[in-house]
Formats: C-alpha cells, sequence, structure tokens
C-alpha cells in the first residue's frame, strides 16, 4: 500500500472555522437520510466540512433529475474525495410526501446512491428555515418561490467559512470551478506545482498562437 | 433573466406552491338545509350521529369511512336507528365542500346540502401603525379572536412597539388590546372581518408557526427582520381564502407592475399600506367597534401566553 492510501484512509477531522455561524444559522435539526439514519443537520453533516447542498423532490420529473444527473458527473470527477472531505446532501423540499424510502428509490433509480451523497427529508418546518437560511435572496418574491430555490447550488465550506452558489444547470466545468473556489487553502508546494503546471501551459500556448489563451 | 434561469423557472414551474389548499374537515356539527331541527355530528372516533334539536341524546348512530381515492366518498355502517344518509349500504360521494358547507350526491342522486353549525363566533383584525419607530414606521400584525359563551380568546403575532424600538413575536396583550378599537388619524389602519372557524383555524395555524419561529430562534430572515412580517401577514390573509374567495385579496407577489406595494416601499412600510389596500378592498365588511364592543370583554381576552 502507498503512504499516501494508508494516510488517506484515516477518517479526516473536521473543525469549523471560528467565524462560522455555526448551528445559529445552519441550524441542528433532526433529519433523516435515504438510509433511514438520523442526523443532526450541522453536528453531522457540515461541521467544519467542505459540501454541496440541492433542493429537490422524488416526485419530480421535471429538472430535479437533470439536477441529478449534472451532480453524478460532477461527484465521478471528484469521486477521489467524495465522503472524504466532500459531501453532496439533496434535501427535499415535500418532506411530507418523501419518506426515506421515497428517497433511497429515487437515488437508487437514478443511480446516484453514491458515496459522501445523502438524500435528506425532515420536518416541513426545519426544512423551510434551512432553505431559507442556505438559499435567501432576502426578497420574499423570489424565496417563496421554492423552484427558485431548486435551481442553485449552495456550496460552503465550514472549515473556511466559504460560502459560494452556482446554477445547478451550469457546465460540468462551471460547478467544478465553483467547488474549487471552496477548496480547503493548499500548501505552498502544492501551489507551487500546480503554477509550474499552468506555466508550461501558458508558454505552449504562446509558443503555438502567440498569445496566452485561458489555460 | 438569463435563459438558464429560465429554463429552470420552467422546468420548476409545476412545483405546487407552499399555500395551504382547502382541506376537507367533517369534524363538527352540522344541519340539513332542508331540515331546521335535526343536527348531524361527526366525531373523531368516525362516529356520525343524529341529534334532535332538544339534546336529548342519538337518533340514530353510524360508522363512518372517508375514501379518498379519486372522487371522496363516505362509507356509513349504522349502528343505531335507520340509514342516516342515502340508503345506508352505497357509499355516498361529496360532490363539493368548503370552510362551511358539504354536499353530498347519494346512490338514488339526490343532492343533499349540510352546512356547519358553529355557536363561536370568530374574528381577525388587521392593524397596523406608521410613525413609532426611529424609521418612522411602526406596529404591524394580525389580532385573531374567538368569542364563545364561555371565554375569549385572543392571538397576535407580528411587529410591534417594545418601548418605542420594533419587536417582532407575540403581541402582548397590553400592545394588542391598544389597537383593538379604530385608528383615529391616517397614521393608523385598521380591517376588521367577521371569519368562520376553519379560517380561524388556518390563520392560528399560521400565527402558532410564526410564534415557534422566535421562540426556537429560527425565523426565516435572521438580519431583515421585517421581511419575515411581509411573509406571515401574507400568509395569514391568503389562508383565509384557501377554500372560497372569502375575502378580497392585493395581490403581494412582488410581480412588477402588478404589485405596486413592494415596488414601491420598503419592506418595513409594506405591511401597513398593504392592510390600508385590504381595507380599501373590503371596507364594507368591516366590523365597526360598536358591532364589536358588545361581543368583546377586554378583561377576559387579556392574557398573555
Amino acid at each position: 500500500m502507498k503512504r499516501r492510501e494508508l494516510f488517506s484512509i484515516t477518517k479526516p477531522s473536521f473543525h469549523p472555522h471560528p467565524a462560522s455561524p455555526g448551528v445559529g444559522r445552519f441550524t441542528n435539526a433532526l433529519l433523516r437520510t435515504h438510509e433511514n439514519k438520523e442526523v443532526r443537520f450541522y453536528d453531522d453533516l457540515i461541521r467544519g466540512k467542505q459540501v454541496v447542498v440541492n433542493f429537490m423532490y422524488a416526485e419530480c420529473h421535471g429538472a430535479c433529475p437533470l439536477v441529478t444527473q449534472s451532480l453524478i458527473k460532477v461527484h465521478r470527477a471528484l469521486k477521489n474525495r467524495m465522503g472524504r472531505d466532500l459531501f453532496f446532501y439533496s434535501i427535499t423540499i415535500k418532506p411530507d410526501d418523501d419518506s426515506p424510502a421515497a428517497l433511497e428509490h429515487y437515488a437508487r433509480t437514478r443511480r446516484a446512491n453514491l458515496p459522501g451523497w445523502s438524500f435528506l427529508t425532515g420536518n416541513a418546518f426545519d426544512i423551510e428555515t434551512i432553505r431559507f437560511r442556505l438559499f435567501g435572496m432576502n426578497h420574499p418574491g423570489f424565496d417563496l418561490d421554492a423552484a427558485m430555490h431548486a435551481g442553485t447550488l449552495r456550496i460552503i465550506n465550514d472549515g473556511t467559512n466559504c460560502w459560494t452558489a452556482v446554477e445547478a444547470f451550469a457546465s460540468q466545468k462551471a460547478i467544478l470551478k465553483h467547488i474549487s473556489w471552496a477548496d480547503p487553502p493548499k500548501s505552498y508546494t502544492d501551489r507551487l506545482l500546480e503554477s509550474r503546471v499552468r506555466q508550461t501551459l501558458i508558454d505552449k500556448d504562446v509558443k503555438a498562437y502567440g498569445y496566452r489563451r485561458d489555460v | 433573466m438569463r435563459i438558464p434561469s429560465l429554463i429552470i423557472c420552467l422546468l420548476f414551474s409545476f412545483i405546487p406552491t407552499l399555500a395551504q389548499q382547502c382541506q376537507l374537515n367533517l369534524d363538527g356539527t352540522w344541519k340539513d338545509d332542508s331540515s331546521t331541527k335535526t343536527l348531524y355530528r361527526f366525531d373523531a372516533g368516525k362516529t356520525l350521529s343524529v341529534i334532535a334539536g332538544d339534546n336529548t341524546g342519538p337518533l340514530a348512530t353510524a360508522r363512518y369511512a372517508l375514501e379518498e381515492s379519486q372522487s371522496r366518498q363516505i362509507t356509513l355502517t349504522s349502528t343505531k336507528g335507520g340509514p342516516i344518509l342515502g340508503n345506508g349500504k352505497d357509499p355516498v360521494t361529496i360532490k363539493s365542500f368548503d370552510d362551511t358547507s358539504i354536499t353530498f350526491l347519494t346512490a338514488d342522486s339526490n343532492v343533499i346540502r349540510w352546512t356547519r353549525v358553529d355557536p363561536n363566533r370568530y374574528f381577525i383584525t388587521l392593524v397596523a401603525r406608521n410613525g413609532e419607530f426611529y424609521d418612522s414606521s411602526g406596529s404591524a400584525f394580525p389580532i385573531l379572536t374567538r368569542i364563545s359563551s364561555l371565554e375569549t380568546v385572543t392571538d397576535a403575532v407580528g411587529t410591534y412597539s417594545d418601548v418605542g424600538t420594533s419587536a417582532f413575536g407575540r403581541v402582548p396583550a397590553k400592545t394588542y388590546i391598544d389597537f383593538m378599537h379604530e385608528p383615529r388619524s391616517d397614521s393608523g389602519v385598521m380591517l376588521r372581518l367577521e371569519i368562520n372557524g376553519a379560517q380561524y383555524e388556518r390563520a392560528l395555524r399560521v400565527l402558532q408557526i410564526w410564534d415557534r419561529r422566535v421562540k426556537e430562534n429560527a425565523l426565516l430572515y435572521q438580519y431583515q427582520v421585517p421581511l419575515n412580517n411581509i411573509i406571515l401577514i401574507k400568509a395569514v390573509t391568503e389562508t383565509l381564502n384557501a377554500c372560497t374567495d372569502a375575502v378580497k385579496l392585493y395581490k403581494l407577489n412582488y410581480i412588477h407592475p402588478e404589485d405596486w406595494i413592494s415596488d414601491n416601499y420598503s419592506p418595513q412600510f409594506i405591511p401597513f399600506v398593504y392592510f390600508s389596500e385590504l381595507k380599501k378592498l373590503n371596507g364594507a365588511r368591516h366590523v365597526r367597534d360598536e358591532e364589536f364592543e358588545h361581543l368583546y370583554n377586554p378583561s377576559a381576552a387579556m392574557v398573555d401566553k
């Protein structure tokens, strides 16, 4: 076994950023996963982690499956991180209709029962609070329309207190780029290595076209 | 709006709104429109009883089961006396219903209409003032009142003045009692409407949810507190029309130019202007102080919850 693999199987410890809004903003609502496991929204799902949150419902045959398909592609691209330091949470906007079994069926039929990805249901009161706290735009006209929130992916890194969002139908490249904005800070060595690789591409571009393209 | 946003809105456009739907509630006492003396009572134990007007005990009883598949049907099994609705064998279809009435269609095509009997009276009072706070906005909240022969119950949740500062939550009795009289100047607005029991229950549910949000620190808007009051008053007033268009409503939907109130006013002033608009639309149904005062006992209603 390689040394890197040996380290990667140890469970990472998650520490929230000192400025994280914590339970006060995220709430610590009791939710249920599609595996029928009880979880606390902040303590178990958000605290110190990097997460991508979206809203959907099981009987949705329009946009939700398309968003799920898009997330499956993103999951594939980031599969080494999924369930380790990156997590996807799909929360139902119709908790009264969507039991854990219904969500499990949705995840299974869409082939989205993947590591690091939880489908969540709970109490309508709590889910509405979470929806407004994470996706609210300080505009009742938009916020009362659940569709406005369902078309957005909220990306949060509680370890760095970084929040960003991207349209659910954005390209895979754009979604990956937004997720990377919330990535934990890289070490000096990693940044140096990345810069060298990028510089090689820039040099190649300049040589071929006479100017730098988007690398 | 960009094209992807438009596509998302179209694809999600079939998501049902979170507004409350008209729900069938059989529990309670009903009277047949064609007969004056006989009363019918559905209770939670799935029993339907026929009661004579003089309250001498049930003349007939039946167990009932409500099926809500394609069409709502009630199956009755007599336990005492003869059949109550229809022939007692075939299920009875619920043709239509609203907050106060229900129409049945029996297997032999008879149409029977029942009206709910409720000894209580219910009122909703929408009150708002300007010029109370530093930004010249003020209190705005709905007051729900249930008056029975035994007690008067009052609930009020919204934005109120707590020693001159804006506060949001359950309004203390000593504050709302001051709002129970019609304002004498343009800086105040009041619309008092008599509503039915089902409308009262729905509106009360909205107030209870918001009361819980305040107590559990679960406000939808943590920092823009006036926006919470907008959602509260919108939900309370819209819930009155869940079954029938009982109240003429202004559409507070933030759609330009239809909703000129949200277009032109800051959030803290919207409730005042919204209530003023509702007063204009429903002025004819406003219950004046003179009519209300002989029903309402302020000291009985002044109970903080």
